[in-house]
């Protein structure tokens, strides 16, 4: 629905091309339509070893959209027991210069991390820091590769390069390939191709769930690292969004409680 | 055998042709044949120790391990942290790298103020000197990185490459070192000194060492060998058909190796000189023989079948026994051995039938050399260098016999005292000269930062999350100390490392905390936040396990051994009962290996004289002449590794083989020997005559093959390869002995040892119920029949030929063996009247024995018979040694002349001659 109502914006606005919006504009409405002001997910994290051995995790993510694109996260950890109530706290920053803290319960005190890391994986997931934010427009050049179906269901092939040298040397990425949802604009597979060019992950979506409105989330989420021959699976036990998470939940003190 | 021989040599056209196919069927396959230069057919197949290894790789990932060693006066500046970036990069996007390390890639734990910084320490290239110190003061103080990437004195640094060769990739190792090679080009510059070391490089080299070798020293040895030979024959048939011989059976070998899908490795490259080697003693026997005929007088064809004749046992033996010896390796558990084992026997089998196939009809085309062309040699001796020389050689061994063998046994005595301290160690490292570039790098490398070499010690909870105990940690910790208490190792990595470091950092830096901390919860959130694929070298995935990677310089097996040695005995001291500690990698399975098959060798080798000895037992129908025929073998191969052990030269896969290889050649000459020296025995029955005959016979090829190959291995000393050099001496010192033993050891051993008995022939010609059953024997046991036979000398008598004479005197009486004779008389008219016809184990002559009457008939064999002749000095010997037997014996004596006067009583009357007298076989 709110695809036709963008081709008939598009189409007001550009009708020389007025049946192919660009990769950017598709990127920039996804951002756009699936944004929250705040969200909660209970994850379990399912880690898969080469050799198919499994070991699972389990946190809450709190996340609050700020303005500029820039979010806060809480993620806490809630199983295994003996890292019960880790804890990582990030505030983007302009510019990729994001502060997280770092807390350790058994250490007491939090520790501001330096990060600049966000091409570092996420707590020995396959996930990189980098891959489990919004998509962020700005920083990025969008390439319409063409249409094809997945599952049956045609989606806009889309690749992504760093625009400038900023986030050229912070992401761990030449290019990604984004396969979008023509109806609801939701991706549902991204790969993931290292500086050398070489396919490094696969991600796919899946149980795609309509949380309020158009926004739509995945409740399960892949990654395969072809590279390594490691997969993480997520799978979002529950979600709450627009809850009216403030600011002063995303806080050292809230960190350490 | 023969009469395919013999068909061969009617049918020259067609044998040809045959062989012409063959060798353009297989000559076809050789530019398909495979070139594997890994070296995991080294590796033992079936070992546990090489589960582990596979186990402990997919773990804690690959250990082929590649070093790039960047020197400078200051690593820390923009400049060459710019050069570790750009290789870092570079090789990070290899297609066979699994994992880089380097101070750009490696997580520099570090807390600034109350920040705490898990990133790379150079994450991009420092702008400014402030920069460059900063990083220079973090990564000297980091217990992970000092010694392992980076110098103490900051003037060296390592990027470590770890590759994942995939199984049966046979280039990887050019290839992979070619790629980093050129890297490294790139950034070449004046102040900075770049370099690889490694597993791959290592391999690499070794390979070019080896495959320089074939391209350089192997063709000279061949080249030196050909003009030994052509001086020994001094005509071109000596070297000319040898080598025709030689080069179509490498053909037909390498042909073989790609139809049964063998490659082409450090082992089965040896193959060409290997066949050349062995391959040509056949031929050269044959030739020798063929010329001794020709010598005696027989035209072409007559010395060519008779050759042929001769040759066609020894042959079938020496091919029998060097295939089985080369075969035995088969049998072991290290693939290259196999593949050598089966290459080896393929290739030997082929010679084989190349020889049988090429050799007559070439000696039968050839014009007979000029040399016999004419002259009908009477004495042989008088010709030639040799055969006068084996002449004078015979006649120094029996004067000098007793010293002979006194310093033989001296000789082995020393040998066995050098056995005892000849230690097993394959060092491929000294393999390379001096001052080739890889051993001037290893050196470096080891003296700049830490050795090149590296294995895991796994020390293993067996249950999730066991690795996160504080004990655990304290025990690899404990063990990493020990480690670098021994001063063998250069530095040893472990996750209790990273925990360490984290517990400082986690502490504002305060080096008090540089310890595992007391709770398990903590340790499982410090690594919660290292874990990664940096960790996952150290860490496996359910953390039930601790990889500690060590690195180390210690290139010979021995030395490893040692140092492995003693982490068991850490282990098995400090670790509790459910916590097991071994040590894994690729240079402990070689090393592993490297013993193991030195050992196979040697055992392949017992095998083929076991062999050997077997059949030349069954040739001389004697267990003690299979036993003598080994020990002109043995000698100097003990001697060879008891030198070996004296001067210090560790046993070694490469010289392990020198046995095997000599013996195959030795033993050639040693069949050839005994089967002569079996011809010549029963044909005069005297071990004198026989042992001259035989040398005259043998010492020219055995003198041509012996100096030849002491020549060609001695070329192979202009190698810049150091097994090469040691194998060329150490080969060329044993064939030298060899043909010493062969000249010297071998007659004396023959003549001073009854070997061949005549009671062995009796007993072969005769069934033992005949020999029992036979009158003069009657009554004895098979003991006391022995000790009467073996009083006695077996004749052979041509058939028609007299062996008493009516009239003659004579002291001896005489016992039919095989075939049959005539006892008869002539009548007045001179027809000749038949008394008797006697068969195996009837007794004539034996009037003789009791009175010194003239004989009183004729006995003429009228068969090719062999008569067993006692004379009276052996009867009256046995009655005086043993009376026992002497009395049963003179009864039986009494009751054959009581019987052959009843005979000639009977004869009398009836005037009839008794048509038969059948042998006791008939009258049982």
């Amino acid at each position: 629905m709110i695809a036709i109502a963008l081709l008939a914006v598009l189409a007001l606005a550009a009708p020389a091309r007025a049946a192919d919006p660009t990769a950017a504009e598709i990127m920039k409405q996804q951002r756009e339509t699936h944004r929250v002001k705040d969200e909660e997910e209970r994850q379990a994290l399912k880690l898969v070893s080469k050799a198919g051995a499994t070991k699972e995790r389990k946190l809450v993510r709190y996340l609050l959209s700020g303005a500029g694109d820039l979010d806060k996260i809480l993620v806490r950890f809630t199983a295994p027991r003996d890292v019960e109530n880790t804890g990582l706290l990030t505030w983007e920053g302009k510019d990729g210069n994001d502060d997280q803290w770092l807390y350790l319960p058994t250490v007491k005190k939090p520790k501001r991390i330096a990060a600049s890391g966000k091409k570092n994986r996420f707590m020995g997931t396959d996930f990189a820091y980098e891959d489990l934010r919004p998509e962020n427009v700005a920083a990025n050049t969008y390439a319409m590769v063409g249409t094809e179906a997945i599952d049956g269901v045609a989606c806009f092939v889309i690749d992504a390069t760093p625009a400038t040298q900023r986030q050229a040397s912070d992401s761990g990425y030449s290019r990604r390939r984004v396969w979008v949802r023509k109806d609801t604009l939701v991706t549902v597979k991204r790969e993931y191709y290292n500086k050398a060019a070489k396919l490094e992950k696969v991600e796919t979506h899946r149980k795609l769930v309509n949380v309020a409105g158009p926004v739509w989330r995945a409740d399960e989420i892949e990654m395969h690292d072809v590279q390594n021959g490691t997969r993480t699976l997520i799978t979002v036990e529950s979600r709450a969004v627009n809850r009216g998470l403030k600011d002063d939940f995303f806080t050292e003190t809230e960190l350490i409680r | 055998m023969t009469r395919a021989l013999l068909w061969i040599l009617d049918h020259p056209v067609a044998s040809c042709a045959v062989v012409l196919v063959v060798t353009l069927l297989l000559g076809a396959q050789i530019p398909r044949l495979r070139v594997d230069e890994s070296a995991e057919g080294l590796m033992v197949q079936h070992d546990p120790a090489r589960r582990f290894y596979e186990d402990a790789k997919a773990r804690f990932g690959n250990d082929n391990l590649t070093v790039v060693l960047v020197k400078a006066d200051d690593v820390f500046t923009p400049e060459v942290l710019g050069v570790v970036k750009r290789l870092t990069d570079g090789m990070a996007a290899l297609p066979d790298a699994t994992r880089v390390e380097s101070l750009t890639t490696v997580k520099n734990i570090k807390s600034d103020g109350d920040a705490l910084d898990t990133d790379p320490l150079v994450e991009s290239v420092p702008r400014g000197a402030a920069e460059a110190a900063r990083i220079r003061a973090d990564a000297l103080s980091n217990r992970v990185l000092v010694g392992n990437l980076v110098a103490r004195d900051g003037r060296a640094t390592a990027i470590t490459v770890y590759a994942d060769p995939r199984a049966g990739d046979v280039g990887f190792n050019h290839r992979f070192v070619g790629q980093v090679e050129a890297l490294i080009a790139r950034e070449q510059r004046p102040g900075l000194t770049i370099f690889q070391v490694g597993a791959p490089y290592t391999k690499a080299t070794y390979a070019d060492y080896v495959t320089a070798d074939q391209w350089t020293v192997v063709p000279l040895s061949i080249v030196v060998l050909l003009i030994t030979l052509l001086l020994s024959f001094r005509m071109l048939q000596g070297v000319v058909i040898p080598i025709v011989t030689a080069v179509v059976s490498i053909v037909w070998g390498l042909g073989l190796m790609v139809v049964f899908g063998l490659p082409l490795t450090i082992l089965t490259g040896i193959l060409p000189a290997l066949l050349l080697a062995i391959g040509f003693t056949e031929d050269v026997h044959m030739i020798s023989e063929y010329h001794h005929r020709l010598e005696l007088g027989d035209d072409k064809l007559t010395a060519l079948r008779t050759m042929l004749r001769e040759s066609a046992l020894p042959i079938l033996i020496t091919t029998g026994t060097t295939v089985v010896g080369f075969g035995s390796l088969v049998t072991t558990d290290i693939t290259m051995l196999v593949q050598f084992g089966w290459a080896s026997s393929l290739g030997l089998t082929a010679n084989f039938v190349v020889t049988m196939a090429l050799l007559p009809p070439m000696l039968r085309w050839w014009r007979v050399p000029r040399r016999f062309r004419h002259a009908v040699l009477t004495d042989e001796s008088e010709h030639g260098a040799i055969p006068g020389f084996m002449q004078r050689l015979g006649e120094f061994n029996l004067r000098y016999r007793v010293p002979i063998l006194v310093v033989t046994g001296l000789l082995t005595a020393g040998s066995l005292v050098g056995w005892y301290t000849l230690r097993v160690n394959t060092d491929l490292i000294s393999f390379f000269p001096e001052r080739s570039p890889i051993r001037t790098r290893i050196e470096d490398l080891h003296r700049s930062l830490a050795g090149g070499l590296g294995f895991y010690v796994v020390v293993d909870s067996a249950r999730a999350d066991g690795a996160k105990d504080p004990t655990f940690l304290t025990l690899v910790a404990g063990l990493q100390d020990h480690l670098a208490a021994t001063g063998l190792i250069d530095r040893s990595v472990s996750v209790a490392d990273y925990v360490r470091t984290m517990n400082r950092e986690m502490h504002g830096g305060d080096p008090a905390f540089e310890t595992i901390p007391e709770s398990s919860d903590q340790i499982a959130q410090y690594l919660l936040v290292l874990e990664g694929k940096e960790l996952a070298k150290f860490l496996d995935f359910n953390a039930s396990a601790a990889n500690i990677v060590v690195r180390h310089n210690l290139t010979g097996s021995g030395d490893l051994s040692a140092l492995l040695r003693r982490v068991d005995a850490w282990a098995a001291a400090h670790a509790p009962a459910n916590i097991t500690v071994r040590a894994t990698g690729e240079t402990v399975l070689f090393n592993n290996a490297s013993d193991y098959m030195a050992i196979n060798e040697l055992t392949s080798f017992v095998w083929t004289f076991l062999i050997i000895g077997v059949i030349h037992a069954l040739l001389f129908m004697s267990i003690k002449a299979g036993v003598l025929s080994l020990i002109p073998n043995v000698v100097p191969i003990l001697f060879n590794y008891g030198l070996m052990g004296l001067l210090g030269i560790p046993l070694n896969t490469g010289n392990a083989l020198i046995a095997t290889i000599a013996i195959g050649i030795a033993v050639d000459d040693t069949v050839h020997h005994m089967v002569t020296y079996n011809r010549q025995l029963n044909l005069h029955h005297d071990q004198k005559l026989a042992m001259f005959q035989t040398m005259r016979a043998q010492g020219r090829p055995i003198i041509y093959v012996s100096l030849a190959l002491a020549a060609g291995f001695m070329a192979l000393v202009f190698s810049s390869f150091v097994p090469t050099v040691q194998f060329g001496w150490l080969a060329a010192i044993v064939m030298l002995l060899a043909m010493a033993a062969e000249l010297m050891l071998t007659p004396i051993l023959m003549y001073s040892t009854r070997l061949v008995t005549v009671w062995d022939l009796v007993k072969a010609r005769m069934q033992p119920a005949v020999v029992r059953a036979a009158p003069l024997l009657q009554g004895l046991s098979l003991w006391e029949a022995r000790k009467v036979v073996l009083l006695g000398r077996l004749d052979a008598v041509a058939a028609g030929e007299f062996v008493v004479r009516k009239g003659e005197r004579g002291t001896e009486m005489y016992m039919v063996v095989s075939g049959r004779v005539r006892v008869s008389d002539r009548l007045a008219d001179g027809t000749e009247k038949v008394l008797a016809q006697l068969e195996p184990g009837a007794v004539f002559g034996e009037m003789a024995l009791v009175s010194q009457e003239p004989r009183s008939a004729w006995v003429v064999a009228e068969t090719p018979a062999e008569v067993l002749r006692l004379d009276l000095e052996a009867f009256e010997r046995i009655r005086r040694r043993f009376p026992f037997t002497g009395a049963k014996l003179f009864r039986n004596l009494a009751r054959v002349l009581a019987l052959r006067l009843r005979h000639t009583t009977t004869m009398l009357i009836e005037g009839q001659p008794l048509a038969v007298v059948p042998g006791p076989g008939e009258q049982s």
